[in-house]
């Protein structure tokens, strides 16, 4: 029984984690707080949700909707977020927010509050494994974000671009007499943060409903996981969500599902009054850019 | 090689530079003198393209570089070491290294530029897979030196290369300045450290209240009453 | 349109106006942006009626109750945010209005959850109960009058001069000398109160109180709109935004809101981008330019 919970929790803890590398991109490496994060993600499942009455598998539409979530990320990028980022900090903080408050809306504005969902053969089918049963679906998320992560972590670690990135980061200015394009840098991020997010989103359509503000329960846990794990560490936030899925099964027992978030947002104040590093963050690192 | 016409420069509403005439010649290493706060440096970041220019020209390998990116005016071949290092803290030698080459004109040529600037720097090998934060302030600035020379610099900009450092290390350092125009490199140097830095160069500028007060080679510089009175007090 | 139309108005106006000036003491002159203001405001609209019931006290007393349980709520994130910068003292303070929301659905035996408390006070003055509307518009005009006038005073005395330096440059403040904590905490803890009295006027006012119209996020978010929009750091600028916000935001919930779900959303989280990415320094900041302009043209 408690095995069975820890499964669960490890799958449901991937889901989280696999919302956080996406976040982390532009949030744990670029430093910028992007509040529409999580209507990228609901975007993408409305995409998702779209694309299967219209016949194609979720798994499938994945294909033209990560291209078209990147685009979208890179326009963001492009025509919001570059005017706020010489701006004041109220500019910076508000400008996504009220991207994120207009998307929400335009979502219930044409898709109503009705809660959707998609029905495929795969679904609620199980694979028993040493005794466990592991939900096909969330086994799948589970892998792609292995993979995910694994790729993006090679490519910030060891590619020139993936350096820039870091770069820019840590000082914009310095970053350009490298050589760098810094504006580049910034709308390409965005749109692979993006991208991951077109991944996840449908990824999660078989496994959750969408409705217009479903990307607010899951930006909450992934910016707990980010913090958790240490800002722009892909590492941490594998850790971070995998630890908060395994918590969030295991309290299910203990506190009501009501009282959930409570434990997210305890944990998310505890480690930054105590350790605002995280778990796997450098020491120091979480004030990149903000001195 | 880099020709100065006329420039003025500034942050927001207050002028630093106004007039500016300078230049530097192909291989050749010179100069730039000036009290604190006489607007060296934003000298160095106006022809980098990171201060905007209001007024004059910048003209490099004879190209205009008004209105271009840092980013572009590297891939020219004109390099800044900024004052201060400004090394990526987080990231270690090697990679500082490597994102000195980041530019299309220098990055087919990283191995063998890492090579040489090993060879000049053994310190920087010994420490590549360390965190370019943790170096001590020489290591450090060498690190930003050996980061100038990954680019393949035509003309290497360097602000303040001995600001805070050890005599013994402020001696090495000149020392490689000393041998980059045997390199090919030309260098504009901005110095606190007037008699070195004018032994080390062909040619100097002193820099006062924003204009160019007087230019000359080394002796005639240090026997000149403008360059006493910016260095007022200083024992040199 | 009836006279009850224009004092709702009225008074809505004022209750926020006092609302973003508490925020705006915060955000505008520690550089503290706060997203979870809508805690104090719902503490301060919870308190009174809750205590009225359960010890039989008078409003008033309930009102520095709920400004006392604010200012204590703020003192704990100051103290939590403390090795931290500012978006993190945003994500915070985020945290914390959800968790002090969450509690109050859940704790169905005191709060009613979502299903909200009618208030039902003796009328007269010890309880400021009235059936009529201009009793509040008075306590409202009072309170909001009351923030800008001590926000002016905060801004000239050593505390806004703390408050100031801490914005301008954290590390350098620290260096000389300023005790940054204190003077954060200080601002937080003020800001806090006065946010938990203009709710704590809102409930008896509305004589109504539940999660989603005290403590939901988008009530964080209305006095960072309405500062922003008057003039982030000015004293006058949360009164001007106030005076804008509200009555647009009334006509387009009475045009919209029954019939396109969403819509009036959409035109809020449009207008909030324009205004910052047009008017970053809001209207006071625009009409100072705009006036500096003539006198150098003069
Ligand atoms: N980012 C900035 N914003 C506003 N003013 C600046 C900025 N940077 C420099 N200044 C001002 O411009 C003037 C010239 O500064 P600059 O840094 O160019 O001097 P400098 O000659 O390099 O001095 P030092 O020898 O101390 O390095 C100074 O008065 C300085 O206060
Ligand atoms: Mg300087």
């Amino acid at each position: 029984m408690l095995g069975q919970v820890l499964v669960s929790g490890i799958l449901v803890g991937g889901i989280y984690a696999l919302v956080a590398v996406g976040l982390n991109i532009v949030f744990g490496v670029l430093r910028i707080i992007n509040f529409a994060h999580g209507e990228y993600l609901m975007m993408s499942m409305y995409g998702a949700y779209w694309l299967w009455r219209m016949g194609i598998d979720p798994y499938l539409a994945a294909f033209l909707v990560v291209p078209a979530m990147a685009l979208f990320g890179a326009l963001s990028e492009r025509y919001l977020v570059r005017y706020t980022l010489a701006a004041h900090a109220h500019v910076k903080i508000f400008v996504t927010l009220g991207l994120s408050i207009a998307l929400q809306n335009l979502a219930l504005l044409l898709f109503k509050a009705d809660y959707l969902n998609v029905r495929t053969s795969y679904q609620t089918s199980t694979l028993d494994l040493a005794g466990f049963a592991f939900s096909v679906p969330r086994l799948v998320a589970f892998g792609a974000l292995l993979v995910t992560a694994a790729s993006l972590y090679a490519f910030l670690r060891y590619t020139d671009f993936g350096k820039a990135i870091r770069a820019t980061a840590q000082d914009a200015t310095t970053a350009r007499l490298m050589g760098i394009d810094v504006e580049r840098v910034y709308m390409v991020t965005f749109a692979i943060g993006a991208a991951v997010v077109g991944v996840t989103g449908c990824l999660l359509i078989p496994i959750y409903y969408v409705f217009p503000t479903v990307g607010i329960d899951f930006v909450v846990v992934a910016f707990v996981v980010v913090v958790l794990g240490g800002l722009g560490s892909i590492p941490g936030a594998i850790a971070g969500g995998l630890l908060i899925g395994i918590v969030e099964q295991f309290s299910g027992f203990f506190v009501e599902t009501s009282l959930r978030q409570v434990v997210y947002f305890l944990i998310f104040i505890a480690v930054l009054a105590v350790r605002p590093a995280g778990l796997f963050g450098q020491r120091g690192a979480e004030e990149i850019g903000l001195k | 090689m880099l020709r100065i016409e006329d420039l003025a420069a500034g942050y927001g509403d207050v002028r630093v530079l106004r007039g500016v005439v300078l230049d530097v010649g192909a291989r050749e290493t010179v100069s730039l003198l000036g009290a604190n706060g006489a607007g060296k440096s934003t000298l160095l970041r106006a022809a980098m393209g990171i201060v905007r220019s209001s007024g004059g020209r910048i003209v490099f390998k004879g190209e205009p570089l008004t209105g271009l990116p840092a980013n572009a005016i590297v891939e020219r071949g004109l390099v800044l070491v900024p004052e201060g290092r400004a090394l990526f803290p987080f990231m270690s030698v090697l990679e500082n290294l490597e994102l000195g080459s980041y530019s299309r004109r220098a990055k087919p040529h990283r191995k063998e530029s890492l090579d040489r600037v090993f060879a000049m720097l053994p310190r920087l090998k010994e420490r590549r897979r360390q965190l370019a934060g943790s170096l001590s302030g020489g290591e450090q600035q060498m690190c930003a030196i050996g980061r100038g020379l990954m680019a393949m610099p035509d003309l290497l900009l360097l602000d303040e290369p001995s600001l805070g450092l050890a005599p013994v290390i402020v001696q090495e350092i000149f020392t490689l300045i000393g041998r980059l125009s045997a390199e090919g490199i030309a260098v504009l140097l901005v110095e606190q450290h007037v008699k070195r830095a004018l032994a080390v160069a062909d040619r100097g500028y002193v820099l006062e209240n924003g204009s160019i007060a007087t230019t000359g080679s080394g002796a005639t510089l240090l026997s000149d009453p403008a360059l006493r009175k910016a260095y007022m007090g200083q024992k040199h | 349109m009836s006279i009850n139309f224009w004092l709702d108005l009225l008074i809505l106006t004022c209750i926020w106006a006092g609302v973003a000036g508490a925020w705006n003491l915060l955000a505008g002159f520690a550089g503290q942006f706060s997203l979870g203001h809508a805690a104090f405001f719902g503490i301060g609209a919870y308190t009174p009626p809750l205590l009225a019931q359960a010890l039989g006290v008078a409003t008033w007393f309930g009102i520095a109750a709920g400004a006392a349980l604010a200012a204590a709520l703020a003192l704990v994130i100051a103290g939590v945010s403390l090795r931290t910068r500012w978006p993190f003292f945003t994500l915070i303070t985020i945290a914390f209005a959800e968790v002090v929301r969450i509690l109050a659905v859940y704790f169905k035996g005191i709060t009613k959850g979502s299903e909200g408390l009618m208030l039902e006070l003796e009328p007269g003055f010890a309880n400021y109960f009235y059936l009529d509307k201009w009793p509040y518009l008075l306590l409202a005009a009072i309170y909001a009058a009351g923030v800008i006038w001590l926000c002016a005073v905060i801004r000239r005395s050593r505390l806004g001069f703390r408050l100031l330096s801490v914005r301008e440059d954290e590390d350098a403040a620290r260096s000389l000398g300023v005790p940054v904590f204190m003077a954060r905490a200080n601002a937080t803890m003020i800001s806090a109160a006065l946010a938990a009295m203009g709710g704590s006027i809102f409930g008896l006012y509305t004589k109504f109180v539940d999660p989603d119209s005290t403590l939901s996020f988008l009530l964080s978010v209305q006095p960072a709109l309405i500062t922003i929009v008057g003039g982030l750091g000015h004293a006058l600028g949360p009164l001007l935004g106030a005076a804008l916000v509200i009555p647009i935001e009334h006509l387009l919930r009475s045009w919209f809101g029954g019939v396109l779900f969403g819509l009036h959303g959409l035109i809020f989280g449009l207008a909030l981008i324009a205004v910052l990415l047009v008017l970053p320094d809001g209207l006071v900041g625009g009409l100072r330019r705009r006036r500096g302009r003539q006198v150098r043209h003069a």
